[in-house]
């Protein structure tokens, strides 16, 4: 178990060090590289030759890596183009309200699809659970920007239920019924993909151990047929949730940089579309590698939850 | 390819009903919304690139005179902020979005294939370098890759297809690799390697259209996927850029009129969502019928 625990450690340090290559190399594979997309931007000539020099950018590409590598490693991620601010500062500031919105989504996610996906599989290819799945396809499908627009049309512009942008109100102070009020549609909105996959999910895994030997037995000693469900399948069926939770995690990513650009809400995600459009590169890069970091750190820790929770990996 | 085989062979046993070809044509069709997604994505692609050479109207033609009208008889759909037809806009975006979908999956098929199949079949040191590579690239959320990519070109048509098929190759390179792994030991690639066959031979021609199904699956729904990349794109001002349309694009424009012309903003995003759930339909109809495990 030692032996497993500390070569999937090595596999995410090798990972980690990879996605700083390509993010590293991206960049640099651009024409003329890095100088080339500041000459387009519109900053004083004065001003590009000294971060020409910050950079390094007349070292050879191997030696500007190890550089930028271990300036990464003591939290330095140079600076925005835009303010001439810390990228890292800029992050940090803007990280707590990603957090609020993406963790709110997330159980929000959970909530939602865990009883969705064990009702339709206690109906299986019932009417009840083809609503289900055809409900989840268009989840699937829906482009969150417009889902956003049309609740924004709906219960900012029609009804005048919900404010349409922003985390708080203007002049308002920071109150919690207030940010409540800002949360709930681009909760929803970022929720509706994940609550798709997640009852899909749910679902499939609640069939496959339906099928298992030791559930018939369950049923054939005259267990309540709740009993069956609740005790003796779902207890079996949650543990690749555990998965679930690593691989949402991109969809989350994408989903938050695109709902905090309709809601305005001034998270990274909307940072990391704004730098894109400003081509504060340094930004970008930045928000890649770290949230590349926490991809790879949550997708460890669920190995290992796994591991914890279900003894037949430990075998393998 | 396999369709041209399973095709000869549908035709030369006519009376057999249990030919390949059928069996897949038979199953298509019955799994009912992968069929009827079929219909309306043929619909949506004569209407995108057929319908235009119907229409008065061009799609960028401005008509200040003219803004934000409602539904007429001279503009089916009304018009947008800068008195444009918007019944024409839609049909030219969706050339945009139907093709950017089609074209960045072909790009990811051929990455994908290429790399999972070298790696399945080589093993040793190359699988693990390209699957390493792969992982790391998986580790990079997509969308966050999407924006560095476009963050370093001004954004095109062309550029924008690149970018998604260069960055979503990387499902099917790991399914192709497991097909690789199934199939390298058996006894067909055993006699191919018996009598010379070429390595780039036997990846080719022998193991791939053994594992081409799983592949045409994951496209359809990959498709689907590649058009919500791009309209985001789009709607965020990253992606195809005004006036040229695009569903994602015309949102953009829209939401400032939401108060006064809220059904502007309700058609492009209709029409994404119509076309993603179809290609993802009818990837699940694909599944059924080529009987591929999910």
């Amino acid at each position: 178990m030692a032996r497993y625990i500390v070569g999937r450690l090595i596999q995410s340090a090798v990972l980690l060090v990879l996605v700083t290559i390509i993010v590293f190399g991206l960049i640099h594979a651009a024409p003329g590289g890095p100088s080339a997309v500041m000459a387009d931007t519109k900053l004083p000539a004065a001003q590009i030759a000294r971060m020409r020099a910050n950079l390094g950018l007349n070292e050879p590409i191997p030696i500007q890596y190890l550089k930028w590598v271990e300036a990464l490693s003591k939290g330095d991620f140079g600076l925005s183009y835009t303010d001439n601010r810390p990228v890292l500062s800029e992050i940090r500031q803007r990280f707590p309200n990603t957090l609020i919105l993406a963790g709110t989504s997330f159980v929000l996610s959970l909530i939602v699809s865990i009883p969705l996906g064990i009702y339709s599989a206690n109906r299986a290819r019932s009417a009840a659970d083809n609503i289900v799945s055809a409900i989840s396809f268009v989840g699937l499908a829906i482009p969150v920007f417009w889902f956003g627009i049309v609740l924004i049309i709906i219960f900012s512009v029609k009804l005048h239920w919900l404010p349409s942008s922003g985390m708080y109100t203007t002049n308002q102070g920071s109150t919690f019924p207030d940010l409540l009020k800002h949360l709930i549609m681009p909760a929803i909105v970022l929720a509706t993909p994940t609550i798709a996959q997640f009852t899909r999910f749910v679902r499939a895994s609640m069939l496959e151990v339906m099928s298992q030997d030791y559930v018939r037995t369950a049923r054939a000693k005259g267990l309540a047929e709740s009993r069956v469900t609740y005790l003796h399948v779902l207890r079996n069926a949650l543990v690749p949730i555990i998965t679930i939770v690593g691989l949402s995690l991109p969809i989350v990513v994408a989903g938050a940089a695109v709902t905090e650009s309709v809601f305005g809400w001034p998270g990274m995600g909307r940072l990391a579309v704004d730098a894109a459009f400003t081509r504060d590169y340094p930004v970008v890069m930045g928000i890649t590698v770290l949230v590349a970091a926490f991809v790879i750190l949550i997708n460890l820790v669920t190995d290992l939850a796994y591991m914890l929770v279900d003894p037949r990996v430990r075998l393998k | 390819m396999a369709e041209t085989t399973l095709a000869t062979k549908a035709r030369s046993s006519k009376r057999d009903a249990q030919s390949p070809f059928r069996v897949f044509t038979h199953r298509l069709v019955r799994y009912r919304p992968g069929f009827y997604s079929l219909i309306i994505l043929v619909i949506l692609y004569i209407l995108a690139f057929i319908g235009p050479f119907f229409i008065r109207y061009s799609p960028n033609e401005l008509d200040l005179t003219n803004m934000l009208a409602g539904p007429s008889i001279h503009h089916l759909l009304g018009t947008d902020e800068n008195g444009r037809d918007v019944f024409a806009r839609l049909l030219y975006g969706g050339r945009v979005s139907l093709i950017v979908g089609l074209i960045a999956v072909v790009i990811s098929d051929t990455i994908g294939v290429l790399l999972g199949a070298v790696s399945g079949y080589f093993g040793k040191a190359t699988d693990l370098i390209v699957m390493r590579f792969t992982d790391a690239l998986l580790a990079i959320p997509g969308f966050l890759l999407l924006l560095v990519v476009l963050s370093l070109f001004s954004p095109s048509l062309t550029k924008i297809e690149l970018a998604i098929g260069l960055t979503s190759w990387m499902t099917i390179a790991r399914l192709v690799r497991g097909e690789f792994l199934r199939f390298k030991d058996s006894d067909f690639v055993l006699a191919s390697k018996s009598i010379g066959a070429s390595d780039w031979r036997i990846m080719f021609r022998h193991i791939l259209p053994q594992s081409v199904s799983p592949v045409i699956v994951a496209s359809s729904i990959l498709v689907g996927v590649a058009i919500i990349l791009e309209s985001s794109l789009s709607y965020l001002g990253l992606g195809i850029q005004p006036p040229q349309a695009s569903w994602g694009n015309m949102l953009t424009g829209a939401q400032n009129y939401v108060f006064s012309e809220p059904m502007l903003a309700i058609y492009p995003g209709l029409l994404i969502l119509i076309t993603v759930a179809a290609f993802n339909y009818f990837g699940e109809g694909l599944r059924t019928a080529l009987n591929v495990a999910e």
